[in-house]
This record gives C-alpha cells, structure tokens and sequence, in this order.
C-alpha cells in the first residue's frame, strides 16, 4: 500500500507542477462552461426577463411622467424613454420589444383613459402574442394603480368634475332633465370631494384596494435551471478528457525517459505500477470535477439537486476515464505518437458525446450515435444529478457503462503494456 | 579479490534474447563474485543493456536463466531489494527536486521515516549535491543529474548494484566524482556490475572484465590477462641521439635513428637499452590494452562503432 500511495502521490505532485497541464485539467473546462453558459443565456441576470419596451410620452404633463413612472417602476419591464422615431426603429431592429405611446391629451383625463380619443398607443410586432398580452395586463395594472393615485387624493378629481359641469352648461345634447340631473349629482360629488379629509381618506380601504398576498410555490424543475447547468456538466467532460490526456503523457513520458525501468526493476509488481498511476489519475479526475462544481455552485448557481447521486457520477466517470487514460497511454511508444492519436480519438468522443454540443440540443439521430461516446454517459450522469433529476435507479445505466468502459480499457491498456515491454 | 573466491552473487547462464529477428543477447554466461566489479566492454550495440535487463528481471529471457544472490529470481520483490539499478537513460522526474527523487525512490524500496531522511542525506552526499538538494532537476548540469543518476540506485544501500554506462556524456570533472564514487562502493564491499564502452573505465574500476560484441561474450578475465591473453606486445621506441658504435648488438629495428623493439616484457628492453651505452634523444614504451584486446578479438576499434 505504501508504493501504491507513493506513485500516486508522485504523479498527484508532478500533475500540480504542470502549469500547462493544469490549464487543460481545469481552466480550459472552466473557460468552456463560462462560454457556453453565457452565450446560451445562462447570464443569471436578475433583470433578464423584464420585457425591455420604449416609452414616447408625447403629452409632458403631470398625468403621463406619473404613468410612465409607475411603469419604469414595474420590474416587469425595463423602460427607456425615446421619441417615437426612435422607438419605432429600436422595435424594428428588434433591440426593443415594443413601445408603449402617451399621445398629446393624455393628460387631459386626469390619468383616466377611459373611452376618451387618446387610447395608449402599443406598437409592438403582431406575432409577439404572449408579449402582447403580457405588456397590456401591465398596462392596465398601471392605469388602476393611477385611479387608486387619483382616490386617494380626492381634490385632483375636482378638476375634470369641473370640466365636466361647464360641458353641461355650454349646450350638451342631452335632454334637460337628464342634464339637470347628471348637473345635481357633480355638484354633489364636487362638493363632497371639496370637504373630504384626504388624510383619513388614505387610510381608508378604498385607498388600499384589493389586498393581494403572494404565495411562493418552487415550480417542479423538469429542465436546466441556467445554461451553466448544462454547459458545467459539459466542461466536466473537458475537464475529464484534459485529465486522461495529461496522465496518458505522463505515463508514455516515463516509458521514454527510462523512470518506468526504474520502477519496473523496484519492488512493485507491474500492476501495482499501473494501480500507482491509475489511483492518481482517479483521484486528479474527481478533485477536477469536484472543483469545477464548486466554481459552478458558487459562481453561476449550478446547484446539484441529488449530492448522491452526484458521488456516484463522479466515481464512476473517475474510473471509466482512468481506464480511458491506460488504453491511450499505451497506443504508442512516443510522446508525439500518443499526443497525436489520444487527442484525436478524445476529440471525437467528445464531439459524438456531447462535449462539443449538448445533448439537449442533439438530434434524434445524434443522441443515438452518442451512445457510443464514454463523455455521453459522463455528462449524463453529472446531468442526471445536477437538474435531470434522476433517481439512484436511473443513475445506473450511466455509471455501469462508465465503470465497464473503465475496467475493459484499463485491462487493454495493461494487456498492452505487457506486450510491448516483453 | 586476493584469492580469496567468494560465493556467486549473480549467475547468468546462456541467456538468449531476441528483438524481433535481431538477436540482441547469444547465449551470455558468467557469475560475478560477492564484492566483485565486474565490467561489460563493448561498443554500442554490443547487447549490454540488454544483458543487464535480463539480470534485473526487466526483460524475460528468450532461453537460459539468472539467478542473484544464491538463488533468487531477480523478479521476485524481496530479490529486487537487494539490486540498485543505474539505467543508460537519465531516468530522474525533472520536476521534482533531487531531494524528492531520492526520496522517492527510497520508499518504493519501503525505507521510511528516520532511516529514509539517513539514506537520503547519504546519498546526497554521494553525489555532491547536498547544496542542490531542493532544486528540480531540470535546473542540473548534465553531470548533476548523471551523478544523481547514480544516487538514486544506492540510496536503498543494496548489496549489488547495476550500473549501465554511468560516465555517458559527463563532464571531466563529474566523470572523476563518479569514479571515486564507485571506488568507494567497490571499497564498502558492494558487488557492482558496469558496462562501458570506454576501456580505460574498465581498466581504472573493474576486477574482471568481459569483452562482448554483437551479443556475445568474446573473452572474459582480469584486465591483466585479457591483455596478456590477447593484447598482443608493447612497443618500445627511442630515438638515437647519436649512431650507434655497433648496430647489430641492439634489439629490435633500427631505421635511421629510430629503433622499435616489440617486446613482451619491455622494463626488461629499457633495461638492456640503458646498459648498452647508447644516448637516447627519446624512449616511449606503448603497452597493449583492452582497445588492443577488442581489435584483436574483433579485427574493429571500440569507438568506431
């Protein structure tokens, strides 16, 4: 136990001493998951989803800066303030989703736009249904939280009542007993508003309107809650093919340099050389992983919803890769030679597992071909564990792969080693 | 060895190997004394890696047998703890330091804790890099990292020690550290294999010597008697001052003033010169050695190869 130990400490000690190595092992991995994360949306923006809109307030009264106020205050919406020439073009060139219009007049109503000549104008592309409908419901929201403005301060409204009463005395064409009528009742109100006491008023339950109370129910997650979670799983397999890479070199380095002889002719037995080698490749690839969702976790959110289910996944994709590493090392007999040909066979398993592309993102026929790649069940297990949510069940297709491919290979690579140092 | 014949440490009987249809190693056999410096001349080529990968059970022997210290195959661990092995190759880790490469091989042989640090240090010592001891490798000299080399296969202070070409492309003064060191081992009683191609190594450091070429064992004896055997005479050669009063009462050839006397026992010629009266302007005395025993057995020069 103690050589074991020793040759994997060794390799564990050169591998921390390898700046370049170190690179491919975890900041390769680290820079692709940060890419694809945020080129596929994964930016964890807070204001991501607010529907970004113009506002055109052609009216400059008091009445649209508070409208446009309480909708920049929304956080549903990111507002920027334009003309309509601009608005217009920002909508067009797609940067905006739509812009919201207060035409000359608004003002007019007091802030009420109800059956008057200058409705709020919406321009928006027609096939943006769901914004459509989304952007008029806060719309609405606002034009009632301005009347809720207007109640609780019952003196704004005396103007418009007074507006009203001069129509009726300047010639309406409604009949004289209607007029007399309609004239008695917004004399009333003008006066009850007049002798209103606004501060008691406010308190009132009017004032407050309907009382709305917001229960937090985590929706079931059936999908990646960010892209990080997606493209970590995926620098998880760059991170696991670096590794493999890494120690595949080392093991080829030591057969030309001669410190293989050394150890050949030590006390140890072939295979106890190649555990030593094999346990420090292990225990490089779980540290890597491990370190990479601990980056993930603390950075970007990645969260791992079965810890697990997640142990296994990492065991196992330690040890199929480990196996990996023995069959590699052992496909030539110079550095160059098992450069050249590991690399490429690790590039196209990652490109055929879902290293390069995501799985999710695969069509049928690809997904089906990448049963073929040890990095498609790597990254389905990491998958399976982050937001998949597979169950220990489930979990055991992917990691009885990963461990068969480990072990085979691990028994090629030995059985190849054999025969070229004979 | 002064007479006195110690047991066998290593016994090597008509071991074959084969590359391929190269045949690198023909039926060599010998057995090396406890405490013996044995030495394997030959040019590059010769099979004398090959040879000593089949003593230290690296290589399987296509056909006869090795056997250390008594009867110990040389695969099994508790033989392999006995044998340091120097390999051709500078087979060092460069990134970690000298410290740490003694340190590490020391455990693979199971030495730990206080005795490791001992054998550590000593072997430092040995190699002159007691200073350098926390610089990688990769920061050495070629000698540095030659002597080191060298270090690394002592540091579990083994009784027998296997050393393939342990000088290659050292400097002078790191060649003289390594042989000093080596006469040290040899004087501490350890049995010490070495191959070379440089003859004048195996004269300085080796008891016996086997010549072998192209696989084969050629001859195999002390550097005295492999000269006497097969180095054929030495040459005397003097220049006359002045002609000689009578010619005829010289040894050997004279050609002008220049008189070569071809001799086996050539004090005994310079004797009979300097009594003869004659004044001498010069006088060289060539004596055969193991480059002249290696023409002799193979018609070719060692480093012609």
């Amino acid at each position: 136990m103690q050589g074991l130990l020793t040759l994997a400490l060794k390799d564990l000690r050169l591998l921390l001493r390898d700046r370049a190595g170190l690179f491919w092992i975890l900041f390769f991995p680290l820079l692709m998951a940060i890419f694809f994360g945020s080129i596929f949306g994964g930016g964890g923006d807070g204001g991501a989803n607010a529907l970004p809109i113009a506002l055109v307030d052609e009216d400059g009264t008091e009445a649209s800066g508070a409208f446009a106020d309480r909708l920049a205050k929304s956080e549903a919406l990111r507002v920027e303030r334009l003309t309509r020439a601009e608005a217009l073009d920002a909508v067009r060139k797609g940067r905006l989703v739509a812009y919201v219009a207060l035409a000359k007049g608004f003002g007019d109503t007091g802030g009420l736009p109800f059956g008057v000549d200058q409705p709020i104008e919406v321009g928006i592309d027609p096939s943006r249904r769901a914004e459509k409908g989304y952007l008029e419901g806060i719309l609405m929201q606002s034009s009632f939280e301005g009347i809720v403005d207007q109640f609780s301060d019952p003196r704004r409204l005396q103007e418009p009542i007074k507006k009203s009463l001069e129509s009726l005395d300047g010639g309406s064409d409604l009949p004289e007993d209607q007029r007399a009528g309609l004239r008695s009742f917004l004399g009333s109100l003008d006066t009850f508003l007049g002798s209103v006491d606004t501060a008691v008023y406010r308190r009132g339950p009017a004032a407050a309107g309907p009382r709305i109370e917001t229960v937090a129910i985590a929706e079931q997650e059936t999908g990646p809650r960010s892209a990080f979670e997606i493209s970590f799983a995926q620098a998880v397999a760059w991170a696991l093919l670096g590794t493999v890479a890494s120690f595949a070199m080392s093991l080829v380095k030591e057969r030309v340099e001669g410190t293989f002889l050394r150890l050949r002719v030590a006390p140890l037995t072939r295979g106890r050389i190649l555990a030593g080698k094999g346990l420090a490749c292990c225990v490089a690839c779980t540290a890597t992983v491990v370190l990479l969702l601990l980056v993930g976790r603390a950075l970007f959110g990645v969260r791992v919803s079965n810890p697990l289910a997640m142990g296994l996944a990492i065991a196992a994709a330690a040890i199929g890769f480990t196996g990996l590493m023995m069959l590699i090392a052992t496909l030539g007999r110079s550095e160059r030679a098992v450069a050249g040909a590991g690399w490429g066979i690790l590039l196209l398993m990652s490109m055929l597992g879902g290293g390069m592309v995501p799985l999710i993102a695969m069509p049928p026929w690809m997904q089906t071909a990448s049963h073929a790649s040890p990095v498609k069940w790597a990254i389905l297990g990491m998958e399976g564990a982050i937001w998949r949510g597979f169950s220990l069940a489930e979990m055991l297709l992917p990691c009885a792969i990963l461990l068969a491919v480990g072990v085979v290979a691990f028994a090629a690579g030995v059985a190849n080693l054999s025969k070229s140092d004979r | 060895m002064d007479g006195i014949v110690a047991p066998d440490m290593i016994r090597a009987t008509d071991l074959v190997k084969s590359y391929g249809a190269i045949l690198a190693v023909d039926g060599v056999s010998f057995e090396i004394r406890g405490g013996e410096t044995f030495g394997l001349l030959g040019p590059n080529g010769a099979g004398k890696s090959t040879t000593i990968l089949l003593l230290v059970g690296a290589l399987r022997p296509d056909g006869g047998a090795v056997t250390v210290d008594g009867d110990g195959d040389p695969t099994r661990a508790d033989v392999r703890r006995r044998i340091g092995v120097a390999p051709q190759a500078l087979s060092l880790y460069e990134d970690l330091t000298g410290e740490e490469n003694l340190a590490f091989f020391g455990r693979l042989y199971g030495l730990a804790g206080a005795r490791l640090r001992e054998r550590v240090e000593e072997a430092l010592r040995f190699a002159g890099l007691a200073d350098r001891r926390g610089h990688r490798v990769r920061t050495y000299s070629g000698g540095m990292q030659r002597r080191l080399n060298l270090a690394c296969a002592f540091v579990h202070d083994p009784p027998v020690l296997f050393l393939d070409e342990p000088t290659v492309g050292v400097d002078p003064q790191s060649r003289n550290h390594i042989f000093e060191s080596i006469e040290a081992l040899k004087q501490a009683g350890r049995t010490i294999l070495y191959t070379t191609h440089y003859m004048e190594e195996a004269q300085r450091l080796c008891d016996r010597v086997a010549i072998m070429d192209r696989g084969k064992i050629l001859a195999l004896d002390t550097v005295d008697a492999l000269i006497s055997r097969h180095g054929g005479v030495s040459v005397v050669e003097a220049e006359l001052a002045a002609p000689p009063a009578n010619p005829a009462s010289l040894p050997g050839r004279l050609d002008g003033a220049r008189l070569r006397i071809e001799t086996r026992n050539p004090l005994e010629e310079v004797a009979r010169l300097a009594g003869s009266g004659v004044a001498l302007a010069t006088l060289n005395v060539h004596r055969p050695d193991l480059e002249s025993v290696f023409l002799s057995l193979t018609g070719r020069r060692l480093r012609d190869e």
